[in-house]
Protein backbone atom coordinates (compact mmCIF):
# COMPACT_ATOMS: atom_id res chain seq x y z
CA UNK A 1 0.00 0.00 0.00
CA UNK A 2 1.26 3.42 -0.89
CA UNK A 3 1.35 5.80 2.04
CA UNK A 4 1.77 9.48 1.79
CA UNK A 5 4.69 10.56 3.81
CA UNK A 6 6.66 13.75 4.19
CA UNK A 7 6.11 16.90 2.24
CA UNK A 8 4.35 17.33 -1.00
CA UNK A 9 5.29 20.28 -3.10
CA UNK A 10 2.26 22.20 -4.16
CA UNK A 11 2.19 24.32 -7.25
CA UNK A 12 3.85 27.64 -6.59
CA UNK A 13 1.58 30.55 -5.86
CA UNK A 14 4.39 33.01 -6.15
CA UNK A 15 4.23 35.60 -8.92
CA UNK A 16 7.58 35.39 -10.69
CA UNK A 17 8.02 38.72 -12.43
CA UNK A 18 11.33 37.57 -13.92
CA UNK A 19 9.66 34.94 -16.09
CA UNK A 20 6.35 36.50 -16.88
CA UNK A 21 5.05 37.09 -20.37
CA UNK A 22 3.55 40.58 -20.28
CA UNK A 23 3.57 41.28 -24.00
CA UNK A 24 -0.23 41.11 -24.21
CA UNK A 25 -0.58 43.62 -21.37
CA UNK A 26 1.99 45.86 -23.02
CA UNK A 27 0.22 45.53 -26.36
CA UNK A 28 -3.10 46.49 -24.78
CA UNK A 29 -1.62 49.47 -23.04
CA UNK A 30 -0.21 50.62 -26.33
CA UNK A 31 -3.70 50.56 -27.77
CA UNK A 32 -5.38 52.12 -24.74
CA UNK A 33 -2.85 54.57 -23.36
CA UNK A 34 -4.85 55.42 -20.28
CA UNK A 35 -5.12 51.77 -19.34
CA UNK A 36 -1.94 51.84 -17.35
CA UNK A 37 -3.19 54.70 -15.23
CA UNK A 38 -5.55 52.42 -13.27
CA UNK A 39 -5.44 53.14 -9.55
CA UNK A 40 -7.31 49.99 -8.51
CA UNK A 41 -10.21 51.92 -7.02
CA UNK A 42 -12.69 49.19 -8.03
CA UNK A 43 -15.44 51.49 -9.29
CA UNK A 44 -15.68 49.48 -12.52
CA UNK A 45 -16.24 46.24 -10.64
CA UNK A 46 -18.70 47.85 -8.24
CA UNK A 47 -20.92 49.21 -10.96
CA UNK A 48 -20.83 46.11 -13.14
CA UNK A 49 -24.24 44.45 -13.49
CA UNK A 50 -22.78 41.24 -14.89
CA UNK A 51 -20.30 41.14 -12.05
CA UNK A 52 -23.03 40.61 -9.48
CA UNK A 53 -23.96 37.34 -11.20
CA UNK A 54 -20.88 35.97 -12.86
CA UNK A 55 -17.96 37.08 -10.78
CA UNK A 56 -16.56 39.24 -13.56
CA UNK A 57 -14.28 41.78 -11.93
CA UNK A 58 -12.62 44.22 -14.26
CA UNK A 59 -10.30 45.69 -11.66
CA UNK A 60 -8.93 42.30 -10.76
CA UNK A 61 -8.75 41.34 -14.38
CA UNK A 62 -6.81 44.43 -15.28
CA UNK A 63 -4.36 43.97 -12.46
CA UNK A 64 -4.01 40.23 -13.09
CA UNK A 65 -3.00 40.79 -16.68
CA UNK A 66 0.30 42.24 -15.51
CA UNK A 67 0.82 39.44 -13.02
CA UNK A 68 -0.28 36.26 -14.80
CA UNK A 69 0.19 34.34 -17.99
CA UNK A 70 -2.36 35.94 -20.37
CA UNK A 71 -3.34 32.72 -22.16
CA UNK A 72 -3.93 30.93 -18.90
CA UNK A 73 -5.75 33.92 -17.45
CA UNK A 74 -8.06 34.47 -20.39
CA UNK A 75 -9.02 30.81 -20.58
CA UNK A 76 -9.77 30.83 -16.86
CA UNK A 77 -12.08 33.83 -17.05
CA UNK A 78 -13.74 32.99 -20.34
CA UNK A 79 -17.15 32.31 -18.78
CA UNK A 80 -17.09 35.44 -16.67
CA UNK A 81 -16.01 37.46 -19.64
CA UNK A 82 -18.88 36.22 -21.76
CA UNK A 83 -21.33 37.63 -19.21
CA UNK A 84 -20.27 41.17 -20.11
CA UNK A 85 -22.87 42.87 -22.31
CA UNK A 86 -20.58 45.81 -23.11
CA UNK A 87 -22.99 48.24 -21.50
CA UNK A 88 -20.12 50.60 -20.76
CA UNK A 89 -21.05 51.57 -17.20
CA UNK A 90 -17.53 50.69 -16.10
CA UNK A 91 -16.17 53.25 -18.50
CA UNK A 92 -18.59 55.92 -17.27
CA UNK A 93 -17.52 55.59 -13.64
CA UNK A 94 -13.77 55.23 -14.21
CA UNK A 95 -11.99 58.19 -12.55
CA UNK A 96 -9.07 57.79 -14.93
CA UNK A 97 -11.33 57.68 -17.99
CA UNK A 98 -9.99 54.32 -19.13
CA UNK A 99 -11.65 52.80 -22.15
CA UNK A 100 -12.57 49.66 -20.27
CA UNK A 101 -14.93 48.39 -22.96
CA UNK A 102 -12.12 48.33 -25.44
CA UNK A 103 -10.13 46.23 -23.01
CA UNK A 104 -13.01 43.78 -22.59
CA UNK A 105 -13.52 43.53 -26.33
CA UNK A 106 -9.88 42.73 -26.83
CA UNK A 107 -9.92 40.18 -24.08
CA UNK A 108 -12.98 38.57 -25.61
CA UNK A 109 -11.21 38.52 -28.91
CA UNK A 110 -8.27 36.84 -27.30
CA UNK A 111 -10.56 34.38 -25.55
CA UNK A 112 -12.46 33.48 -28.69
CA UNK A 113 -9.25 33.56 -30.63
CA UNK A 114 -10.90 35.51 -33.36
CA UNK A 115 -10.38 39.04 -34.44
CA UNK A 116 -12.82 41.71 -33.42
CA UNK A 117 -12.41 44.76 -35.50
CA UNK A 118 -11.54 47.81 -33.53
CA UNK A 119 -14.29 49.69 -35.39
CA UNK A 120 -16.71 48.09 -32.93
CA UNK A 121 -15.64 50.49 -30.22
CA UNK B 1 13.44 98.61 16.22
CA UNK B 2 16.51 98.81 13.99
CA UNK B 3 18.87 98.02 16.83
CA UNK B 4 17.26 94.59 17.24
CA UNK B 5 19.27 91.49 16.45
CA UNK B 6 17.86 88.22 15.17
CA UNK B 7 19.57 84.86 14.81
CA UNK B 8 18.54 82.27 12.25
CA UNK B 9 19.85 78.76 12.84
CA UNK B 10 20.32 76.71 9.72
CA UNK B 11 20.70 77.92 6.13
CA UNK B 12 18.35 75.68 4.21
CA UNK B 13 15.41 77.07 2.26
CA UNK B 14 13.48 78.04 5.42
CA UNK B 15 16.46 79.72 7.09
CA UNK B 16 17.50 81.57 3.95
CA UNK B 17 13.93 82.78 3.38
CA UNK B 18 13.62 83.90 7.00
CA UNK B 19 16.98 85.69 6.84
CA UNK B 20 16.27 87.60 3.63
CA UNK B 21 12.80 88.62 4.83
CA UNK B 22 14.17 90.01 8.09
CA UNK B 23 17.10 91.66 6.34
CA UNK B 24 14.75 93.39 3.90
CA UNK B 25 12.82 94.65 6.93
CA UNK B 26 16.00 96.33 8.07
CA UNK B 27 16.89 93.98 10.89
CA UNK B 28 20.38 92.67 11.53
CA UNK B 29 20.39 88.92 10.95
CA UNK B 30 23.04 86.41 11.98
CA UNK B 31 22.66 83.27 9.90
CA UNK B 32 24.33 80.26 11.50
CA UNK B 33 25.02 77.10 9.53
CA UNK B 34 26.69 73.94 10.85
CA UNK B 35 28.15 72.96 7.49
CA UNK B 36 30.33 75.09 5.25
CA UNK B 37 27.66 75.94 2.70
CA UNK B 38 24.03 77.00 2.49
CA UNK B 39 21.32 74.88 0.88
CA UNK B 40 23.51 71.79 0.73
CA UNK B 41 20.64 69.27 0.65
CA UNK B 42 19.00 71.05 -2.27
CA UNK B 43 22.25 71.19 -4.19
CA UNK B 44 22.77 67.44 -3.77
CA UNK B 45 19.66 66.76 -5.83
CA UNK B 46 19.65 66.44 -9.59
CA UNK B 47 16.23 67.89 -10.32
CA UNK B 48 13.19 68.65 -8.20
CA UNK B 49 9.61 67.41 -8.24
CA UNK B 50 7.02 68.08 -9.54
CA UNK B 51 8.24 70.26 -12.44
CA UNK B 52 11.67 68.63 -12.58
CA UNK B 53 13.43 71.98 -12.46
CA UNK B 54 17.20 71.78 -12.07
CA UNK B 55 18.20 71.70 -8.40
CA UNK B 56 21.29 73.77 -9.22
CA UNK B 57 19.13 76.60 -10.58
CA UNK B 58 16.94 76.66 -7.48
CA UNK B 59 20.03 76.53 -5.28
CA UNK B 60 21.61 79.42 -7.14
CA UNK B 61 18.51 81.58 -6.63
CA UNK B 62 18.42 80.84 -2.89
CA UNK B 63 22.12 81.60 -2.48
CA UNK B 64 21.64 85.10 -3.91
CA UNK B 65 19.81 85.99 -0.70
CA UNK B 66 23.04 85.49 1.22
CA UNK B 67 24.54 88.58 -0.41
CA UNK B 68 22.29 90.96 1.52
CA UNK B 69 24.40 93.38 3.61
CA UNK B 70 22.17 92.96 6.67
CA UNK B 71 22.89 89.21 6.80
CA UNK B 72 25.95 88.11 8.74
CA UNK B 73 26.88 84.70 7.34
CA UNK B 74 28.35 82.34 9.94
CA UNK B 75 29.18 78.95 8.36
CA UNK B 76 30.82 75.94 10.03
CA UNK B 77 29.22 76.92 13.31
CA UNK B 78 26.71 74.83 15.17
CA UNK B 79 24.59 76.37 17.90
CA UNK B 80 24.19 73.94 20.74
CA UNK B 81 22.50 75.84 23.56
CA UNK B 82 19.89 78.53 23.93
CA UNK B 83 19.42 80.29 27.26
CA UNK B 84 18.09 83.61 28.57
CA UNK B 85 20.01 86.58 29.92
CA UNK B 86 17.48 89.14 31.22
CA UNK B 87 15.43 89.96 28.08
CA UNK B 88 17.90 88.55 25.59
CA UNK B 89 18.36 85.11 24.14
CA UNK B 90 21.88 83.79 24.49
CA UNK B 91 23.22 81.35 21.93
CA UNK B 92 26.27 79.19 22.56
CA UNK B 93 28.12 77.46 19.74
CA UNK B 94 30.13 74.27 19.86
CA UNK B 95 33.22 76.40 19.29
CA UNK B 96 32.58 77.95 22.69
CA UNK B 97 31.61 81.37 21.36
CA UNK B 98 28.35 83.04 22.36
CA UNK B 99 26.22 85.96 21.34
CA UNK B 100 22.95 87.56 22.41
CA UNK B 101 19.84 88.20 20.33
CA UNK B 102 16.33 89.60 20.65
CA UNK B 103 14.72 86.76 18.76
CA UNK B 104 15.75 83.41 17.31
CA UNK B 105 14.39 81.41 14.38
CA UNK B 106 15.28 77.73 14.45
CA UNK B 107 15.38 76.30 10.94
CA UNK B 108 17.67 73.35 11.43
CA UNK B 109 15.89 71.09 8.95
CA UNK B 110 15.91 67.33 8.95
CA UNK B 111 18.22 64.34 8.62
CA UNK B 112 17.67 61.43 6.28
CA UNK B 113 16.67 58.12 7.79
CA UNK B 114 19.62 55.73 8.00
CA UNK B 115 18.56 52.83 5.76
CA UNK B 116 21.11 50.51 7.40
CA UNK B 117 18.66 50.24 10.28
CA UNK B 118 16.36 48.27 7.97
CA UNK B 119 18.78 45.40 7.54
CA UNK B 120 16.36 43.28 5.53
CA UNK B 121 16.80 45.59 2.53
CA UNK B 122 20.56 45.10 2.46
CA UNK B 123 21.61 48.77 2.33
CA UNK B 124 25.29 49.03 3.19
CA UNK B 125 25.66 45.31 2.47
CA UNK B 126 24.97 45.03 -1.27
CA UNK B 127 26.59 47.43 -3.66
CA UNK B 128 23.53 48.07 -5.75
CA UNK B 129 21.08 48.68 -2.94
CA UNK B 130 21.06 52.46 -2.62
CA UNK B 131 18.91 55.12 -0.98
CA UNK B 132 17.06 57.94 -2.74
CA UNK B 133 19.66 60.68 -2.00
CA UNK B 134 22.29 58.21 -3.24
CA UNK B 135 20.44 57.92 -6.53
CA UNK B 136 20.36 61.71 -6.87
CA UNK B 137 24.13 61.72 -6.37
CA UNK B 138 24.45 59.11 -9.13
CA UNK B 139 22.23 61.17 -11.44
CA UNK B 140 24.59 64.08 -10.84
CA UNK B 141 27.73 62.06 -11.32
CA UNK B 142 27.30 60.55 -14.75
CA UNK B 143 25.21 60.44 -17.91
CA UNK B 144 24.59 56.72 -17.54
CA UNK B 145 24.50 56.45 -13.77
CA UNK B 146 23.02 52.95 -13.50
CA UNK B 147 25.16 51.27 -16.12
CA UNK B 148 27.12 48.62 -14.28
CA UNK B 149 30.14 46.81 -15.75
CA UNK B 150 29.16 48.15 -19.15
CA UNK B 151 25.63 46.78 -18.92
CA UNK B 152 22.47 48.86 -18.80
CA UNK B 153 20.01 47.85 -16.10
CA UNK B 154 17.12 45.59 -17.13
CA UNK B 155 15.18 46.16 -13.96
CA UNK B 156 15.14 48.81 -11.24
CA UNK B 157 12.93 48.58 -8.16
CA UNK B 158 11.97 51.25 -5.66
CA UNK B 159 10.79 50.60 -2.11
CA UNK B 160 8.53 53.25 -0.61
CA UNK B 161 8.20 54.00 3.11
CA UNK B 162 11.70 53.06 4.28
CA UNK B 163 11.84 54.71 7.69
CA UNK B 164 8.28 55.99 7.42
CA UNK B 165 5.09 54.63 8.96
CA UNK B 166 7.15 51.92 10.60
CA UNK B 167 7.05 51.47 14.34
CA UNK B 168 9.86 48.89 14.00
CA UNK B 169 12.16 51.82 13.32
CA UNK B 170 10.35 53.98 15.85
CA UNK B 171 8.92 56.23 13.16
CA UNK B 172 5.14 56.38 13.14
CA UNK B 173 4.60 59.34 10.87
CA UNK B 174 4.46 59.55 7.09
CA UNK B 175 7.35 61.53 5.57
CA UNK B 176 4.93 62.44 2.78
CA UNK B 177 7.58 63.46 0.22
CA UNK B 178 9.23 60.11 -0.43
CA UNK B 179 6.32 58.89 -2.62
CA UNK B 180 6.69 61.78 -5.01
CA UNK B 181 10.50 61.41 -4.90
CA UNK B 182 10.08 57.76 -5.92
CA UNK B 183 7.74 58.67 -8.75
CA UNK B 184 10.14 61.36 -10.00
CA UNK B 185 13.18 59.12 -9.78
CA UNK B 186 11.38 56.24 -11.50
CA UNK B 187 10.62 58.56 -14.41
CA UNK B 188 14.26 59.63 -14.56
CA UNK B 189 15.37 56.01 -14.73
CA UNK B 190 12.91 55.37 -17.55
CA UNK B 191 14.14 58.43 -19.44
CA UNK B 192 17.72 57.24 -19.20
CA UNK B 193 16.89 53.60 -19.92
CA UNK B 194 13.59 53.28 -21.82
CA UNK B 195 13.92 49.48 -22.04
CA UNK B 196 14.35 49.07 -18.31
CA UNK B 197 11.45 47.69 -16.28
CA UNK B 198 10.74 49.87 -13.28
CA UNK B 199 8.72 48.71 -10.30
CA UNK B 200 7.60 50.84 -7.35
CA UNK B 201 6.58 48.89 -4.26
CA UNK B 202 4.28 50.99 -2.11
CA UNK B 203 1.96 50.62 0.88
CA UNK B 204 -0.23 53.60 0.07
CA UNK B 205 0.74 56.18 -2.49
CA UNK B 206 0.63 59.48 -0.67
CA UNK B 207 1.49 62.08 -3.23
CA UNK B 208 -0.87 64.88 -2.34
CA UNK B 209 0.98 68.03 -3.34
CA UNK B 210 0.20 70.25 -6.26
CA UNK B 211 1.19 68.58 -9.50
CA UNK B 212 2.10 65.33 -7.75
CA UNK B 213 -0.88 63.27 -8.92
CA UNK B 214 -0.28 64.49 -12.45
CA UNK B 215 3.32 63.30 -12.23
CA UNK B 216 2.15 59.94 -10.89
CA UNK B 217 -0.21 59.55 -13.82
CA UNK B 218 2.56 60.46 -16.23
CA UNK B 219 4.70 57.78 -14.63
CA UNK B 220 1.96 55.22 -15.23
CA UNK B 221 0.76 56.24 -18.65
CA UNK B 222 3.72 57.74 -20.42
CA UNK B 223 6.51 55.74 -18.84
CA UNK B 224 4.76 52.46 -18.03
CA UNK B 225 6.15 52.31 -14.54
CA UNK B 226 4.48 49.57 -12.56
CA UNK B 227 3.23 50.34 -9.10
CA UNK B 228 2.88 47.24 -6.97
CA UNK B 229 0.97 47.47 -3.72
CA UNK B 230 2.95 45.60 -1.11
CA UNK B 231 5.95 46.16 1.05
CA UNK B 232 9.19 44.43 0.13
CA UNK B 233 9.94 41.96 2.91
CA UNK B 234 13.54 41.16 2.07
CA UNK B 235 16.30 41.63 -0.45
CA UNK B 236 19.26 39.36 -1.15
CA UNK B 237 22.00 39.11 -3.75
CA UNK B 238 22.13 36.18 -6.19
CA UNK B 239 25.20 34.64 -7.83
CA UNK B 240 25.20 37.28 -10.54
CA UNK B 241 25.21 40.12 -8.02
CA UNK B 242 21.66 41.01 -8.85
CA UNK B 243 19.15 41.73 -6.13
CA UNK B 244 16.29 39.30 -5.55
CA UNK B 245 13.37 40.83 -3.73
CA UNK B 246 10.24 39.34 -2.24
CA UNK B 247 6.98 41.05 -1.52
CA UNK B 248 3.32 40.29 -1.16
CA UNK B 249 1.30 41.67 -4.04
CA UNK B 250 -1.59 42.66 -1.82
CA UNK B 251 -3.94 43.41 -4.72
CA UNK B 252 -3.39 39.92 -6.10
CA UNK B 253 -3.22 38.36 -2.67
CA UNK B 254 -0.15 36.41 -3.73
CA UNK B 255 3.53 36.46 -2.92
CA UNK B 256 5.78 37.93 -5.58
CA UNK B 257 9.42 37.67 -6.54
CA UNK B 258 11.50 39.77 -8.86
CA UNK B 259 15.20 40.07 -9.66
CA UNK B 260 16.49 43.58 -10.09
CA UNK B 261 19.76 45.29 -10.97
CA UNK B 262 19.25 48.14 -8.56
CA UNK B 263 17.13 48.51 -5.47
CA UNK B 264 16.41 52.08 -4.43
CA UNK B 265 15.16 52.73 -0.90
CA UNK B 266 12.98 55.82 -0.59
CA UNK B 267 14.05 56.95 2.85
CA UNK B 268 12.06 59.23 5.09
CA UNK B 269 12.89 62.46 6.88
CA UNK B 270 13.80 62.31 10.56
CA UNK B 271 14.35 65.08 13.12
CA UNK B 272 17.81 66.64 13.11
CA UNK B 273 20.16 64.85 15.48
CA UNK B 274 21.67 68.15 16.48
CA UNK B 275 18.61 69.70 18.10
CA UNK B 276 19.36 72.68 20.30
CA UNK B 277 19.39 72.38 24.04
CA UNK B 278 17.04 74.85 25.70
CA UNK B 279 17.79 76.23 29.11
CA UNK B 280 15.91 75.71 31.25
CA UNK B 281 14.53 72.44 29.89
CA UNK B 282 13.45 71.12 26.50
CA UNK B 283 9.98 70.08 27.68
CA UNK B 284 7.26 70.44 25.08
CA UNK B 285 9.58 71.98 22.51
CA UNK B 286 9.25 68.86 20.35
CA UNK B 287 6.34 66.55 19.61
CA UNK B 288 6.42 62.78 20.11
CA UNK B 289 7.86 62.42 16.63
CA UNK B 290 10.91 64.47 17.66
CA UNK B 291 10.20 67.44 15.38
CA UNK B 292 9.87 70.93 16.86
CA UNK B 293 6.40 71.84 17.95
CA UNK B 294 4.75 75.00 16.69
CA UNK B 295 2.08 76.57 18.88
CA UNK B 296 -0.55 74.01 19.71
CA UNK B 297 -3.18 76.55 18.70
CA UNK B 298 -1.77 76.32 15.18
CA UNK B 299 -1.76 80.11 14.85
CA UNK B 300 1.93 80.75 15.37
CA UNK B 301 5.40 79.46 14.57
CA UNK B 302 6.45 80.24 18.12
CA UNK B 303 7.58 77.43 20.34
CA UNK B 304 5.10 77.26 23.24
CA UNK B 305 6.39 78.90 26.43
CA UNK B 306 9.54 80.11 24.67
CA UNK B 307 9.08 83.84 24.09
CA UNK B 308 11.08 85.05 21.12
CA UNK B 309 11.87 81.56 19.83
CA UNK B 310 10.32 80.56 16.50
CA UNK B 311 10.65 77.48 14.32
CA UNK B 312 10.46 77.23 10.56
CA UNK B 313 10.82 74.65 7.83
CA UNK B 314 11.29 70.92 8.06
CA UNK B 315 12.61 70.99 11.62
CA UNK B 316 8.90 71.08 12.50
CA UNK B 317 7.89 68.16 10.29
CA UNK B 318 8.52 66.96 6.75
CA UNK B 319 8.15 69.85 4.29
CA UNK B 320 9.01 70.42 0.68
CA UNK B 321 10.96 73.43 -0.58
CA UNK B 322 8.10 75.91 -1.25
CA UNK B 323 6.52 75.00 2.10
CA UNK B 324 9.83 75.54 3.87
CA UNK B 325 10.30 78.90 2.21
CA UNK B 326 6.76 79.97 3.12
CA UNK B 327 7.33 78.75 6.67
CA UNK B 328 10.60 80.72 6.92
CA UNK B 329 8.98 83.90 5.64
CA UNK B 330 6.05 83.43 7.98
CA UNK B 331 8.31 83.00 11.00
CA UNK B 332 10.21 86.13 9.96
CA UNK B 333 6.96 88.14 9.80
CA UNK B 334 6.07 86.92 13.29
CA UNK B 335 9.48 87.90 14.60
CA UNK B 336 8.93 91.38 13.19
CA UNK B 337 5.56 91.62 14.98
CA UNK B 338 7.10 90.35 18.19
CA UNK B 339 9.98 92.83 18.14
CA UNK B 340 7.66 95.71 17.28
CA UNK B 341 5.55 95.06 20.37
CA UNK B 342 8.63 94.53 22.50
CA UNK B 343 10.20 97.90 21.77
Amino acid sequence: MKTKFGFEISQGRQIDLDNLDTHFAVELSRMVGSWQSCINCGACAATCTAGSYSGLNLRKLHYSLWKSDPVELVSRIQNELSSCVLCGKCQLVCPRGISTRYIVINLMAKANDNVYSSSMV
Amino acid sequence: MNDKKVAVLGAGPAGLAAAITLAEMGLAVSLYEKSSEAGKKIRSNHNLFPDRISAKEVHKKLLKWLDHPMIRWIPDTQVIRLSRVSRSLKLETEKGTHDEFDAVIISTGFDFFDARLKEEFGFGIYERVIDSPGLETLFNSSKLPLTFNGKDPQTVAFVHCVGSRDSQSGINYCSRLCCITGIKQAIQVKELYPQCRVYNFYIDLRAGGRGYEELFREAQEKYGIQFIRGRVSEAGENDHHRIVIKAEDTLMGRPLKVTTDWLVLLIGMVPCKSNIEFEPGNENTTGQDGFYQISRYMNSNRVDNQAGVYVAGSCCGPMNIPESIASGRSAAAEVFQYLKHQS
